[in-house]
This record gives C-alpha cells, sequence and structure tokens, in this order.
C-alpha cells in the first residue's frame, strides 16, 4: 500500500523500468488489435507510475509513434 | 501519513523545482515542436523556471477561443493529432463565451484520473468503500475523472447520472455509500430532498467523506452540509483547460488546498500590475501544466482569486504548497453596488446562517437611478408574519454584514431553480450608464 516509509526499491524501480521498454517494443510490433489496446493501456499506466517516482522516461511522444502507443 | 505517492509528495522543495524545471523544459519542447499555436509564443532559449516567468507571454482565454475559431473544433491550440484523443470535453458555454473544447488521449486520461486519485486518498478513500458521484456524465469533464479514479482505488462506484434527487438519497441510504462527489449547490438539494423525504442523513446514510468541488462555497454552506451528513467536506477543484485536479483539501488543515505540484507549475499574480505577490497575498492563479500531451497549457491566467501558503504551515508531511480556502472567487465576481463590494460567496455567507431558508436567487438591479440588491428566498411552506419575519432579519443581516439593505422577497416553495452544477445566484441587471 502507499506509505510514506515505502518508497519503491532500486530494484523495482529497475524492474518496472525494464517492462516499460518490453512494452513498447511489443506495442511497435503486435498487430493483433486486442492485445495492442491492452498494450496501450498498460503503457499508458506504467509511465504514469514512473513518472510519480520521478524516474526519468521517454516523456512525450513523437507524434509519427503517437498512433502506436 | 499516508500518500497517494509519498516520492512526488514529500519530495524536498529544492528537488521538486529542479525536477519541475525539467518536466517544463520537456513540456515546451513538445508544444513548439507539435503545435502552431504554442510554437507562435514561446521565446527561444528558456533556460530556467525564472526565466520562464519573465519571458513566457501570459494566456486569456479569450486567445484560446481565437486560435479554437482559427481551425475548429480544437483550433490550433492542440501538440497532437486529435484523433488520438480518447475521450472529447468542453465547458458548458454558459457564460456568454463559446465553449473551450478539449480531448485527452489514453495517456492524459490515465494521469488526469491519477489527480482524482491523489486528491481522494488524501481524503482518507480506501479500497473497498462506497462512492457515488452525482452529476451529468456528459460533455463536461467535471467529476468523470472521480468516477474512474474511485473505480482505480478499488472502490465500488455508483454512476448516478440519469437518477433524481430521491433515487440518489434512497441509494444513499440503501446501500451505505461513503463517500460523495457532487458540488455544494447540490450537496444543498440533496439535503431538502432528503428533508422532504423524511430521511436524516446523518442518521440513516453512512456518508463520511464529501468531495465538493467545482464552485466556491461560503462557511456556513459547508458546515451545512457537513451536519446534514455527518461526514467531512473536502474542496477540490480542476478546469476543462488544464484537463485534471489541481488542487485538494488536506484533512491536516481546514480549508488548505494543496496545490498539485507535480502536474503544475503556478504562480499567483497582482489582478492589475501582474506582478507576483508573495505568500498571504490575493492575487490571480496563473497556472502552467506538466503533464498534459494532447492539450498543453502554459501561464493560463485563470481569473480565479487565490491565497497561496508554504506547505510548512500545514504539517501534513507534503512539500505542495497550499491554497488557503481554495479559489475565494473569480475576478469577474465582484460587483460594486454603491461604493460597496459584493460577490455572490459573501451573499451565500448571509443567507445560508438562516435554516429556514432552503433555496434563493439574488440580482442586482436599477431602481429609479439606483443600484439596488434583490434577494428571493424559498423558506418552504413558511408564510403570513413568520415569513415576513424571516424576510426582515435577512435583510438586516444583510445590511450588517455587507453594508447595505436589499430588497427580500418570500419565493413559493420549490420555485426557485436547483442545480445539479455550478448554481448562478447572482444576476446583474443593472441598466448600464456610461459611467458604468
Amino acid at each position: 500500500m502507499t506509505n510514506a516509509s515505502s518508497p519503491l526499491t532500486a530494484e523495482q524501480e529497475l524492474h518496472l523500468l525494464e517492462s516499460y521498454r518490453t512494452l513498447t517494443h511489443l506495442a511497435d510490433t503486435v498487430q493483433v488489435p486486442a492485445v495492442l489496446a491492452s498494450l496501450r493501456v498498460c503503457l499508458a499506466e506504467l509511465r504514469l507510475a514512473l513518472d510519480g517516482q520521478a524516474v526519468d522516461i521517454e516523456y512525450y511522444r513523437e507524434p509519427a509513434r503517437a498512433l502506436v502507443a | 501519513m499516508d500518500y497517494w505517492n509519498s516520492t512526488a509528495e514529500t519530495m524536498p522543495r529544492e528537488r521538486l523545482e529542479s525536477w519541475r524545471w525539467r518536466r517544463l523544459d520537456r513540456a515546451l519542447e513538445h508544444a513548439r515542436r507539435s503545435s502552431p499555436f504554442w510554437n507562435a509564443r514561446i521565446p527561444d532559449g528558456i533556460t530556467s523556471l525564472a526565466d520562464y516567468t519573465a519571458r513566457m507571454p501570459l494566456l486569456y482565454k479569450a486567445d484560446l477561443l481565437a486560435a479554437e475559431q482559427q481551425a475548429p473544433p480544437y483550433g490550433t491550440w492542440p501538440s497532437l493529432d486529435p484523433s488520438l484523443g480518447v475521450r472529447h470535453h468542453q465547458t458548458s458555454g454558459t457564460s456568454g463565451n463559446p465553449p473551450v473544447r478539449t480531448f485527452d488521449t489514453e495517456r492524459d486520461w490515465v494521469w488526469c484520473v491519477d489527480t482524482f486519485c491523489t486528491a481522494l486518498h488524501a481524503n482518507g478513500v480506501r479500497p473497498q468503500h462506497k462512492g457515488m458521484v452525482c452529476f451529468g456524465y456528459g460533455l463536461l469533464a467535471g467529476f468523470w475523472g472521480m468516477h474512474y479514479a474511485l473505480e482505480r482505488m478499488g472502490c465500488t462506484v455508483f454512476p448516478s447520472g440519469g437518477l433524481d434527487s430521491r433515487s440518489r438519497v434512497r441509494l444513499l441510504v440503501d446501500h451505505g455509500i461513503e463517500v460523495l462527489g457532487l458540488t455544494p449547490s447540490y450537496a444543498m438539494r440533496l439535503i431538502e430532498t432528503a428533508r422532504e423525504m423524511g430521511v436524516d442523513l446523518a442518521r440513516e446514510a453512512n456518508v463520511r467523506i464529501i468531495l465538493a468541488g467545482a464552485e466556491p462555497r461560503s462557511d456556513f454552506t459547508t458546515r451545512t452540509i457537513e451536519e446534514a451528513f455527518g461526514a467531512r467536506v473536502f474542496n477540490a477543484a480542476g478546469t476543462t483547460e488544464f484537463g485534471g485536479v489541481f488542487m485538494f483539501e488536506c484533512p491536516s488543515r481546514r480549508g488548505a488546498c494543496h496545490i498539485n505540484e507535480q502536474s503544475c507549475f503556478d504562480e499567483v499574480l497582482h489582478p492589475e500590475t501582474k506582478q507576483p505577490v508573495g505568500y498571504g497575498e490575493e492575487g490571480v492563479r496563473v497556472t502552467t501544466g506538466l503533464s498534459r500531451e494532447g492539450v498543453q497549457l502554459f501561464r493560463h491566467w485563470t481569473e480565479d482569486i487565490v491565497v497561496r501558503r508554504p506547505h510548512t504551515e500545514c504539517g501534513c508531511g507534503r512539500t505542495w504548497d497550499f491554497y488557503d480556502g481554495g479559489i475565494l472567487r473569480r475576478v469577474d465576481d465582484m460587483r460594486k453596488i454603491r461604493g460597496v463590494s459584493v460577490t455572490p460567496v459573501m451573499i451565500e455567507d448571509v443567507v445560508r446562517s438562516f435554516d429556514e431558508v432552503n433555496e434563493f436567487q439574488s440580482s442586482l438591479r436599477t431602481v429609479r437611478g439606483l443600484d439596488t440588491v434583490h434577494v428571493r428566498i424559498d423558506a418552504g411552506e413558511l408564510t403570513g408574519p413568520a415569513a415576513d419575519a424571516l424576510c426582515g432579519r435577512v435583510a438586516e443581516e444583510f445590511k450588517r454584514e455587507i453594508g447595505i439593505r436589499p430588497v427580500v422577497e418570500l419565493a413559493p416553495a420549490g420555485s426557485l431553480p436547483r442545480s445539479q452544477w455550478k448554481a448562478a445566484r447572482l444576476h446583474d441587471e443593472r441598466v448600464l450608464t456610461p459611467h458604468g
């Protein structure tokens, strides 16, 4: 649960970043509409989670990539 | 103390400032690259937050409306193709202006919902609570975000969009709903309806947390709502232009509405000189969004009058500054009556102090060349001498508190408009002269 005394550990942060990269890669390649829709939502959620932890990630999308995820 | 996101909410101030500058820098780059409107407005080579406030021009509502008209419906304002939007929202346009239209991408919407989660968690909402959102579920952004925030937090949501007030009261009682989202005006309406139904909300319902947003309210209104429901009322506010909740009231200090400084960079400027005012001084809120990708906002002159105070005066542990009392009023709310400044909240403060008043409307009129205040009150079934006496007491209190004696009349029970959204209870019907 959320608590002032339990921020993300370095290991948890790393796993989240790796997950984000994996999902981004999948979103670039997957063509199944149902899976792509899930990936889009997952990426939006994960990006927000990482941003809330002040983790530097790709912040704004290139307009050309935006249609993908 | 428990936070929705401790990293962002308790970040040391110095680190917060540097983080926000990095976010702003990226937001400016995205806007310059992708939006014709912003590309034309953003100065080259902004190097810091201070440089930004010194050189970036203020954005007025008229600028947004002009941009919309250039290329309807969204104008030249967006920073991404509107076809990427998963939601469309627009303002009501009740002020006489055309509506401001915006859209949210998937990412924008997830962020918007998270700003509601931040507020609701701070107010004590937890998984397995039951929540009801009372609003029309239409084009207004309104409480849409609260609905999805409750879901996201693991609560059970009762979407009461199509229900009338009596059905909502029944739902509250039958299901023991703990969390309620509505406007203060509509909370007053629910209280009146419950009384008509013979329901004692404080005893028979189970509401504990009320998020009452979207309009300024008087202290009397807040107290009346809290007593009637036996619940704590929390203030919160967001705008369609900003796209999320920018402030929420903290349980640690009544009236302390923390600015969501992860998502926005707010300044408070003098209404006329447009220079920054200090902590504790009234000024206009000027906001910059740091999170949205589809429709961005830089130095928006909101017309909200606020008083900012440092986070250290709250004591909850958040490092986000707060607006004392939330949005106090709008710049254009103030009216001068025979040299006396009057706002809708001042009138509400007086009229709501009388328990017998269910609803009211006020208007400013010109009578034989003189500005006068007229107040119509709905006191239910009260008639005859008792009603006359009430009108006299309201007029007397008005004179004592505000300095003007109004004309107070009784309106038939149930005849005055009730609002599910923002109520308009002050109408300026004066004849304008060349001297104003």
